[in-house]
């Protein structure tokens, strides 16, 4: 499928003169300089776009570009409904699946089910540190996929901290840390819930949560091999070899209790099977009848309705534990994509891929690839593949096909253009903070010399699958 | 749950520390007596009888210091040197009477229990008007006085090996009151703290971990076939007045405590009162 010019599909009827859609350009580089530079400018994510959504606004409507009239006299089920012009740009599913499912994860982790879990499989490593390496980083993939990146981050990266140093194996934790942030990004592919992107992206090209799987999995599955046989000989990670050192480790680890993070048998076992059931009703949402129609928003927040009826008389300390920021971010973000779809900014960005998707179907996915995971590697990959789903969601080609490989290129780009920097995932950053934490010296150019060989290997499988399966 | 400190809180709870069994060696006793020899070896006899059933005739080859052999500390230090036992049996105040007074261990015993590695056991003075009586009975029942508990597999090894077969072994851990308020009032006063949660959970955390270890102990003696039986005990109190009555009401027979502490060359701050002011009961001193 070759695309030609100019066949974008605008969202606004209106013209716009070049003059005015480069000034919005502007706004929305600046923008993603400041979120590149984050960490120096000691802003949250939503503070800034927050800024440049109400500068972006306000230019809107300056230039009359946004459509008052529209969202002053809408008619819904018979209704007049007014409404303010920066909420109808907003993806309010997209937020509702973050809100839900964050708060089923909060509540469920309560439950110790994922403690459990970990402890056991750290039990189940004897002490033995490639064991450990490998039950370590599988488990990052499959946390990353069913919870999120940063949360399985979170709980792994914790875990390898407090094991190695009850192990006697601190002097491996780099080594651990680095390989496991690096396959959150990996396993952030599996599911269609496992990262933003991927639901932004799934959501947009339609994408069923089922076919995301069976498309994504093989390529999680070799690259999660790789990056841990990389790992293993990178960092110098093998098995323990006398007797003595296997007993010793064997004794230490038996010391872990896996039902120290339980506090009631009975909600262990309610947070084990509501995780699964919750993850059989998300593979599930588009054939079961009327949730069908409810989305995958309903189902998270429905699910995270229920894990807080065990907790309602303190349901206000899991709203306290929400990450606003980021909600706040996607609201906001949403808010400015809006706008620079009016001012016709995604189309001159669209006019500009075009030599990438005139590439054909084979150079083309490849080239978009390559080049989302390097966009994604300076900046947030959200605002990249949120901009990138609106722009290929615009070509009328794309987004009558789920298959189409542009997708999947966005998708596995803006995911694996994570591991490239420190800055590129949130879950990436993490792992770099817990390093710190430990005291361990990793500035950013030592994080990209590290990680670089790991980023080119699973871009590389990336463009072979995708080329592979295309 | 959604941080790295709280996961990180999780898993450092759930890697618990355990017990590992090891039988210690008293083939070696040495008894330290500020008498004449005559009146040392008739004490010998009392302080042997007083052990039988936990330092057994044919594996424990004893030996006695008395009065003319030592004069100084420095003396002293040097025939322990010389006799290396695996044990150091002697009371408090050798060679003055201010045992009458319960202020101090007495110098000989105050530098012995600090530069020797060398287990000391502190029997009751003998000029008592009931040490007889006092050494009349074996121990049956004995105390493990703990800092923390957790941890202190040295403490439940000797305590151990000083429990007579059918006797009992406490474990004790008592979380001091006045320390824990103090605290708490310090945490009361930190805006970023939950007081409430602090005040809910801390001691909580506290008596669990010692509660744990002590558990995990009793398992590793039972599976090491001691015949003896092991309670724990984990509460909040005063911990000089606490010990104080379970020894009146006749529950302890003998003590057992860590005298040094790495940071410092004194006494273990919880031992020096105990050892000192609890002058009716027999103290292992490790």
């Amino acid at each position: 499928m070759n695309m030609m010019p100019g066949i974008i599909a605008s969202a606004s009827d209106h013209s716009v003169s070049p003059g005015v859609t480069y000034l919005f350009f502007g706004v929305l580089v600046c923008m993603i300089l400041c979120l590149a530079l984050e960490e120096k400018i000691h802003a949250k994510k939503s503070v800034i776009v927050g800024i440049f959504s109400i500068i972006a606004l306000f230019l809107g409507a300056w230039f009359h570009l946004l459509p008052f009239e529209d969202v002053g006299s809408l008619m819904i089920g018979g209704h007049k409904i007014s409404m303010p012009v920066y909420i109808p740009g907003v993806d309010w599913e997209v937020i509702a699946i973050i809100l839900g499912s964050s708060l089923f994860v909060d509540v469920t982790s309560k439950s110790g089910l994922f403690t459990w879990v970990a402890v056991k499989l750290t039990k189940l490593s004897k002490g033995d540190p490639l064991r450990l390496l490998v039950l370590y980083g599988v488990m990052t993939v499959i946390f990353s996929a069913v919870l999120n990146n940063v949360t399985a981050m979170i709980i792994v990266g914790s875990l390898t901290g407090v094991s190695l140093k009850k192990l006697n194996q601190s002097d491996k934790l780099l080594g651990f840390l680095l390989v496991e942030g690096l396959l959150t990004n990996v396993g952030g592919l599996l599911t269609l819930i496992s990262s933003v992107p991927n639901i932004i992206v799934g959501k947009t090209a339609g994408i069923e949560f089922v076919d995301f799987f069976v498309k994504a999995a093989p390529y999680v599955v070799i690259a999660t091999v790789v990056t841990l046989w990389m790992g293993s000989k990178l960092f110098k990670i093998g098995f323990l070899t006398t007797e003595e050192d296997k007993i010793s480790a064997k004794k230490l680890v038996s010391g872990f209790d896996e039902n120290e993070g339980i506090e009631s048998p009975g909600f262990f076992r309610f947070g084990a099977i509501m995780t699964f059931v919750f993850i059989g009703t998300v593979a599930m949402t588009s054939q079961l009848p009327v949730v069908n129609e409810l989305g995958l928003g309903f189902v998270a927040l429905s699910f995270a309705g229920i894990m807080l009826v065990r907790y309602k008389s303190v349901a206000n300390r899991f709203y306290k534990a929400i990450d606003w920021d980021l909600l706040f971010f996607f609201v906001c973000l949403f808010a400015v994509i809006n706008v620079m779809e009016h001012a016709r900014v995604l189309n001159l960005i669209g006019d500009w891929l075009m030599p990438i998707l005139g590439l054909g179907d084979s150079a083309g996915p490849a080239a978009l690839l390559v080049a989302s995971a390097a966009a994604s590697s300076v900046t947030d990959n959200i605002p990249l593949a949120a901009m990138l789903a609106k722009i290929l969601g615009g070509i009328p080609e794309m987004a009558s096909n789920p298959d189409s490989p542009y997708w999947w290129a966005v998708i596995f780009g803006s995911n694996l253009g994570g591991n490239i920097t420190p800055i590129g995932s949130a879950s990436t950053l993490v792992s770099v903070t817990i390093i710190h934490k430990y005291g361990l010296k990793l500035s950013f150019a030592g994080f990209v010399k590290v990680a670089i060989p790991y980023a080119i290997v699973q871009l590389a499988l990336g463009v072979a699958y995708l080329l592979f399966t295309a | 749950m959604s941080t790295v400190d709280q996961f990180e809180s999780v898993f450092k709870a759930a890697a618990k520390t355990t017990y590992l069994h090891e039988t210690p060696s008293f083939g070696k006793v040495l008894l330290v007596t500020d008498m004449e020899e005559s009146e040392s070896t008739l004490y010998l006899n009392l302080v042997r009888q007083y052990f039988e059933k936990i330092l057994l005739p044919n594996e424990t080859k004893w030996s006695v210091l008395s009065k003319n052999e030592f004069q100084t500390v420095k003396d002293l230090l040097g025939k322990v040197e010389e006799h290396h036992p695996d044990i150091l049996i002697t009371y408090r105040n050798l060679r003055s009477d201010s045992w009458r007074w319960p202020y101090s261990l007495g110098e000989h015993l105050d530098v012995l229990t600090q530069v020797t590695t060398t287990p000391v056991l502190v029997l009751p003075h003998p000029d008592r008007d009931d040490a007889s009586e006092l050494l009349g009975k074996s121990p049956e029942n004995v105390m493990a006085v703990s800092g923390h508990m957790c941890g202190e597999g040295t403490l439940v090894k000797y305590a151990s090996a000083f429990t007579p077969k059918g006797g009992k072994l406490l474990l004790s851990h008592i979380e001091d009151k006045v320390t824990l308020d103090r605290y708490l009032d310090a945490i009361e006063k930190i805006p970023d703290i939950d007081s409430e949660v602090a005040r809910e959970t801390l001691l909580a955390r506290l008596l669990n971990d010692a509660k744990g270890f002590s558990e995990s102990a009793r398992e590793g003696l039972r599976q090491a076939g001691l015949d003896i039986s092991v309670e724990c005990m984990a509460q909040l109190g005063s911990r000089l007045e606490d010990y104080r009555k379970l020894i009146e009401e006749g529950q302890v027979d003998l003590l057992v405590m860590h005298a040094k502490e790495d940071d410092q060359l004194a006494m273990h701050g919880m031992a020096h009162p105990l050892a000192v002011e609890l002058r009716a009961v027999p103290i292992l001193l490790l």
